[in-house]
């Protein structure tokens, strides 16, 4: 199986863990075909055994034990054990907890409550790993690596299948993955047949789809959101913060420019995962607007202007700033848009577009994870109500507004059967198989 | 009580429009939220359960005297009839607290009662507009009172790979030498290839004798493993046509013909299926149900055995009645022709078959 990919990674090591979501999603990817969780998540969200089979904790959710599953082995031959998946998760969960072993358990010790544990364990980096004599780490995982770039050649990474894997052998005895194709070139192998599955951005899979490219896309699972920065003397005046998300067309933004993979956001969650995003209203209203920068000093005959700062690495976040700067200047504002990395600061920038992926389809997880990467301060968000709060404070003061949720899509070849990934994105290649390509000899029509 | 009953239907994507807060009257927002699955005083086991309790946040908020206008939106995957359910649970909990509610435009609040869901289960939300004041009630219901959210042997998946107005029997996709996509469509009375990269689309007149009225003939049937031969079957009468030359070949009648069962006069149809996941449970059979032909079908798996019938796989909607199920010669997937109630159009679905590990 034939994959391309724009992220571009030099070691598959959880203990290595991009900060950036965007990335560490494609990294959670191709770690995925190599290590196991102890625990996974079904169709519901719900925790389900993986490497860990059953698992129970304290009283105060302080002190966790994980049952190992037995007859597992490493790829490269060694027996899971507790011993070594509690190795793993020290340096992976870090000082803050304490891992051991019993003879058949791992034991996680945390000094503060963790009733979402089995959530955290299901995401992210927390893969289970062993550290070969050579430094290489090999995984349970239903592929190993068989081939890795080599200097000056391509960037492809070539996993072979385990054929040891306690789940099962994959269906496919190799995946040929190949990192850093940009969006164009990967739609171009896949509309000419030069691969199995591609990424495709969400304002490219219409195009794809008339090409004849079979598309599949997942629930909304990446937010467009403005955010402000408090520092600056502009953006300090509510009113005018409540005014720009007052003069944003969002609709067009997920209609026109996510070619209707996007879906207009009032929220910080999609509906599907805190199932109370209607109460967030999204709402256009340019007159209401002018009439707020009319009341904070900001008259159309004076307009104001501000500098909107977007990830000059992602064309559809530039799309985006284009057309809220549209809005914008039909409210009123002068908007300066400019792009630059996304880990740079600009101490000229009023708002900054940013682009955030969600890190695990539990809601209270997921809004930690936001809220985390905004910068707004962390409240409990363990229960609907607790979360509520915390996703509409934010909101409510116009410290953050939310644009679009965005599908993940991706683009595949005629020969590729069962793709089913979770509703959260990714992908589950061991459970993909590959039709034969049926010759035909002569002319096609 | 008279409830409003809306009836929209959530879809993935559909955006939810909540109240516009900045033009109602200002209030603060009170929120109260059970969360299912946390420990409850009173855990709610049924849809009405969670509708009295519901019913009961409400009342305990509504202080004005009078009259209350109440809606219901479902933008959840609940059912009409269980919508029905919980809309009479909430009218009577509500008038036996004494709440008479009367839609006549000059009500003294308004209760607006969304149906909604999370991947966890159901969440609703009341939206209570009175007077001066916005407050919002949230319920958790189960899952479970709607239908088994327990985990099942097998995963239904569904994809559709064409649609058109076009009457068709059964559908396949193909790659041709040159990597082009090709989808092959069989009509009463022809073959037809489209070429979905280059665009374009070859008809060829096959005389198979299918009636062209028949709505529901599942004996007509596509092969697809042939090479360069495309075999089109109809009870005992085959016909070939030639991808290579785009022409037709011949026909004949072979002994038996294909035998598949119509999904109108029974209930199942053999379901090819892997083997991991039905060496545990038997040989699992599609279900639908018995509707009739201007009626959505529903999908899923069962297996029949002595102790009786176990269902064994997610359930599928389809947008109109299922014409003819078509089992893949050579590989694990089923073919699923549907007529669209809505748009009237003929549509294909590649229906997969894969295990819960």
């Amino acid at each position: 199986m034939r994959v391309q990919n724009s992220e571009r990674v030099t070691a598959i090591d959880p203990r290595q863990w991009p900060s950036a979501p965007m990335r560490a999603a494609a990294f959670a990817r191709m770690a995925s075909l190599v290590f196991d969780r102890l625990i996974k998540l079904d169709e519901h969200g719900t925790p389900q055994p993986a490497l860990a089979i059953s698992w129970q904790h304290d009283a105060a959710a302080k002190r966790w034990q994980f049952l190992i599953r037995k007859g597992v082995k490493f790829s490269d031959g060694p027996a899971l054990t507790p011993e070594a998946a509690a190795l793993a998760l020290q340096q992976l969960l870090g000082n803050d907890f304490d891992v051991s072993a019993t003879s058949d358990s791992v034991v996680i010790q945390a000094d503060r409550s963790m009733p979402d544990f089995l959530s955290t364990l299901a995401a992210g980096r927390y893969f289970i790993f062993h550290t070969g004599d050579d430094g290489s780490l090999t995984g349970t995982g239903p592929f190993r690596v068989g081939e890795w770039p080599k200097n000056n050649g391509p960037l492809k990474i070539v996993f072979v299948s385990n054929e040891s894997c306690w789940a099962g052998r994959p269906f496919v005895d190799k995946i040929e993955l190949t990192m850093g194709v940009d969006f164009e070139q990967q739609a171009n192998a896949i509309a000419f047949g030069q691969a199995d599955v591609v990424e495709l951005p969400a304002s490219q899979v219409r195009r794809a789809a008339n090409r004849g490219v079979r598309t599949a896309s997942s629930d909304p699972i990446e937010l467009f959101a403005l955010q402000f920065d408090a520092s600056r003397p502009a953006m300090q005046d509510q009113r005018i913060r409540q005014a720009i998300s007052l003069a944003i067309d969002r609709s067009s933004i997920a209609e026109v420019i996510l070619q209707k993979q996007g879906v207009a956001a009032g929220s910080l969650l999609p509906n599907w995962i805190s199932g109370y995003a209607h109460l967030f209203p999204v709402v256009t209203d340019l007159p209401h607007a002018k009439e707020l920068l009319a009341a904070a000093g900001r008259e159309v005959s004076h307009p104001m202007a501000l500098t909107l700062v977007y990830d000059s690495g992602d064309a559809e976040a530039r799309a985006i700033a284009e057309r809220v700067a549209v809005n914008l200047r039909e409210a009123g504002i002068v908007t300066q848009i400019s792009g630059q990395a996304a880990d740079m600061k600009n101490p000229a920038a009023d708002v900054r577009l940013v682009r955030y992926r969600l890190a695990a389809p539990d809601p209270g997880l997921a809004l930690a994870g936001i809220l985390n990467a905004l910068s707004e301060a962390l409240t409990s968000t363990e229960t609907p109500e607790q979360a509520y709060a915390a996703e509409r404070a934010p909101i409510d003061a116009f410290r953050v507004i939310p644009l679009v949720h965005v599908t993940e899509s991706y683009g595949l070849s005629p020969q590729v059967r069962d793709w089913m990934p979770p509703r959260w994105g990714g992908w589950r290649l061991e459970d993909v198989w590959l039709g034969p390509p049926q010759a035909a000899a002569g002319a096609t029509p | 009580m008279r409830l409003l009953l809306l009836a929209r239907v959530a879809k993935r994507g559909t955006p939810m429009m909540g109240t516009d807060r900045s033009k109602l009257s200002s209030s603060t927002l009170l929120i109260l939220f059970v969360l299912l699955g946390m420990p409850l005083a009173a855990r709610c086991d049924t849809l009405e359960d969670s509708a009295r309790s519901l019913a009961d946040k409400i009342a305990a908020v509504v202080t004005a005297r009078g009259d209350m206008a109440c809606e219901i939106r479902n933008i959840s995957t609940l059912e009409l009839d269980d919508v029905i359910r919980i809309d009479h649970a909430l009218d009577a909990e509500l008038q036996g607290r004494c709440v008479r509610i009367r839609a006549n435009g000059s009500e003294a609040a308004s209760v607006v009662v969304n149906l909604s869901e999370n991947m966890k289960g159901f969440l609703w939300t009341a939206e209570i507009h009175q007077a001066n004041t916005n407050q919002e009630v949230l319920q958790v219901a189960p899952f479970s009172s709607r239908s088994p959210a327990k985990a099942l042997p097998a995963i239904l998946n569904s994809e559709r790979f064409w649609d058109g107005p076009q009457q068709i029997l059964d559908a396949g996709v193909i790659a041709a030498s040159n990597g082009d996509q090709l989808v092959i469509l069989l009509t009463p009375d022809a073959v037809f290839i489209q070429n979905m990269s280059r665009h374009s689309e070859t008809k060829i007149d096959v005389p198979l004798g299918i009636p062209s009225s028949t709505l529901r003939d599942p004996t007509a049937t596509l092969n697809l493993n042939a090479g360069n031969i495309i075999w089109a079957g109809h009870g005992q009468r085959y016909c070939t046509v030639s991808l290579e030359t785009l022409t037709f070949v011949s026909c004949g009648d072979i002994e038996g013909g294909a035998g598949y069962l119509s999904p109108v006069s029974l209930v199942g149809l053999f379901a090819h299926a892997p083997t991991s996941c039905t060496k545990n449970i038997g040989s699992p059979w599609f279900a639908t149900g018995p509707g009739d032909d201007a009626q959505s079908d529903t999908l899923w798996l069962e297996v029949h055995h002595d102790l009786g019938t176990m269902v064994t796989s997610n359930h599928v909607n389809f947008p109109g009645p299922i014409l003819a199920i078509h089992r893949g010669q050579n590989d694990p997937s089923n073919t699923i022709i549907v007529r669209n109630v809505q748009t009237g159009n003929y549509e294909a679905y590649r229906l997969s078959i894969s295990c819960v590990r």
